[in-house]
C-alpha cells in the first residue's frame, strides 16, 4: 500500500506552485548522511516506497533511514474516452512537492560507504537531480 | 579552548535585504555583533577571508577577536553561520560579544567513540539521538567537543546525559539529565515492515476526508430541524382545525 495521508482537509486539491527552494526541510535533521533534491517535481507515493526498498536493501538491516518528504498531495486524473466537464476526476495517486534544497532521505548508523552506494541507488527511482550530502559543523 | 583569530569587519549602514543581496555579491558578507549589554551593531566582511577561515579551523566554538573598523577589538564568540542550502555560500555571520571572565551557556557537540557491545556482537543498530548538549562554562574552557565511549552499550540499553563525565568545577550541564544521547536497538526485519504497512493500509484505502463528515452531519441537522418544523406545522394545523 503506497504512502498516503490517514485524514485530509479536502478530497482533491489544486495543482499549487513549485516555484523557489526549499526554504524548510533542507537540511540534515536526524541522521548523518543525506540525499538532497537539486531539482523540482512531484514525487510519487510508489517513487518514494521504491526509494525506501532500494536504501533498506542496500543497508542490509544496519543502520537507520528517515524519509524526510511525504505524499501529502492528491493528484486527480478523469477516465480515459471521457467527454470533458461533468467535474473533476477521481484521485489517482498521491505526491510530495519537491523544490531545489529538499532533503529526500536521512541514513545515520552506517558507513559513509555504505550511505553513499544506498543513496545513489535511491537515486535512480527519483525524476529529479539529487546529490549526497553529510553532517559538519558550524562553519 | 580553541585558537583566537582576528577577524577585521567594518561597520555596515546598509540594511535589508536588498542591501545584503549587493554586498554579497561585492565579495562581502553581512554580520551583526551583540551581548554584553551593549547595543547590536551590524557590520561586514570579506566572503573570501570568512570562508578561508572557516576551512582552515573547523571547530564548533571559535572565539575570535574582532577588529571593527573605528570601534575598536571585540572579543566574541562565533555564534551562528547561515549558509545557502544549496550552494554552501556563508550568507550572514551572528558574533556574540563575551567577557572572558563571565560563564556562557552554549551547545557542544557530542561525539561517540567505540563500537558498541549491541553493533558488534549481538547485531543491533545504534542510534545517535542527541547530537548537542548545553552547558555553561568560562570562555576559556569551551571544550571542542565531548567524547563519549559508547562501547559497553548492549541492545536495548541506552546512555543519558547524566552519563557523560565533565569536570563538574568546570562544566555544568544544563540539558535534563535524564535525556537519552544514544541507544542500541534490533532493526526490524523486512518482512515485519511490510506487513505492519499493508495492515496499516487495509484499514485506510483512501484518506478519511474531514470536510464531508462536517457536510454529511450539517445535513443530518438540517433533516431533523426540517422534521422539527414540519412536526410544529401540522400540530399548528390541527389545533386551527379543532378551533
Amino acid at each position: 500500500m503506497p504512502l498516503m495521508p490517514k485524514r485530509v482537509k479536502y478530497r482533491k486539491s489544486q495543482r499549487g506552485s513549485r516555484k523557489g527552494n526549499a526554504y524548510a526541510g533542507n537540511t540534515i535533521a536526524f541522521g548523518e548522511y543525506g540525499l538532497q533534491s537539486l531539482g523540482r517535481a512531484w514525487i510519487t507515493a510508489t517513487q518514494i516506497e521504491a526509494c525506501r526498498v532500494a536504501i533498506n536493501r542496500a543497508m542490509k538491516r544496519k543502520g537507520r533511514l528517515w524519509l524526510r518528504i511525504f505524499p501529502h498531495k492528491p493528484i486527480s486524473k478523469k477516465p480515459l474516452e471521457t467527454r470533458m466537464g461533468k467535474g473533476k476526476g477521481a484521485t489517482e495517486h498521491w505526491v510530495a512537492v519537491v523544490r531545489p534544497g529538499t532533503m529526500l532521505f536521512e541514513m545515520g548508523g552506517v558507513t559513509e560507504t555504505m550511505a553513499r552506494e544506498a543513496l545513489r541507488l535511491a537515486a535512480f527511482k527519483l525524476p529529479v537531480p539529487t546529490r549526497f550530502v553529510q553532517r559538519h559543523g558550524v562553519g | 579552548m580553541k585558537e583566537t583569530l582576528v577577524i577585521e569587519a567594518k561597520p555596515r549602514t546598509a540594511r535589508g535585504k536588498g542591501a545584503a543581496g549587493r554586498l554579497r555579491r561585492a565579495g562581502r558578507v553581512p554580520a551583526v555583533v551583540y551581548g554584553e549589554g551593549r547595543e547590536a551593531m551590524a557590520l561586514e566582511l570579506s566572503a573570501h577571508d570568512f570562508e578561508r577561515m572557516l576551512h582552515r579551523h573547523r571547530g564548533e566554538h571559535m572565539i575570535v577577536d574582532l577588529a571593527i573598523a573605528g570601534g575598536g577589538t571585540r572579543k566574541a564568540l562565533l555564534q551562528e553561520v547561515q549558509r545557502d542550502a544549496l550552494t554552501g555560500r556563508v550568507l550572514h555571520v551572528d558574533f556574540h560579544e563575551i567577557s572572558m571572565s563571565k560563564k556562557l551557556r552554549l551547545e557542544v557537540p557530542l561525539v561517540l567513540v567505540g563500537t558498541p557491545i549491541g553493533v558488534s556482537q549481538q547485531g543491533g543498530v545504534l542510534d545517535h539521538l542527541v547530537r548537542q548538549i548545553e552547558i555553561e562554562c568560562l570562555p576559556t574552557d569551551i571544550p571542542e567537543q565531548i567524547v563519549v565511549d559508547v562501547s559497553a552499550l548492549e541492545v536495548g540499553r541506552h546512555l543519558s546525559v547524566k552519563d557523560i563525565q565533565l569536570d563538574p568545577a568546570r562544566y555544568t550541564v544544563i540539558t535534563a539529565p535524564d535525556i537519552a544521547i544514544a541507544a542500541v536497538f534490533m532493526p526490524k526485519s523486512e518482512e515485519e515492515v511490510p506487513a505492519a504497512a499493508a495492515a496499516e493500509g487495509a484499514a485506510a484505502a483512501e484518506p478519511e476526508v474531514l470536510t464531508e463528515k462536517k457536510a454529511e452531519e450539517r445535513a443530518a441537522a438540517q433533516e431533523g430541524q426540517e422534521e422539527k418544523a414540519s412536526k410544529e406545522k401540522g400540530g399548528k394545523e390541527k389545533e386551527k382545525a379543532e378551533k
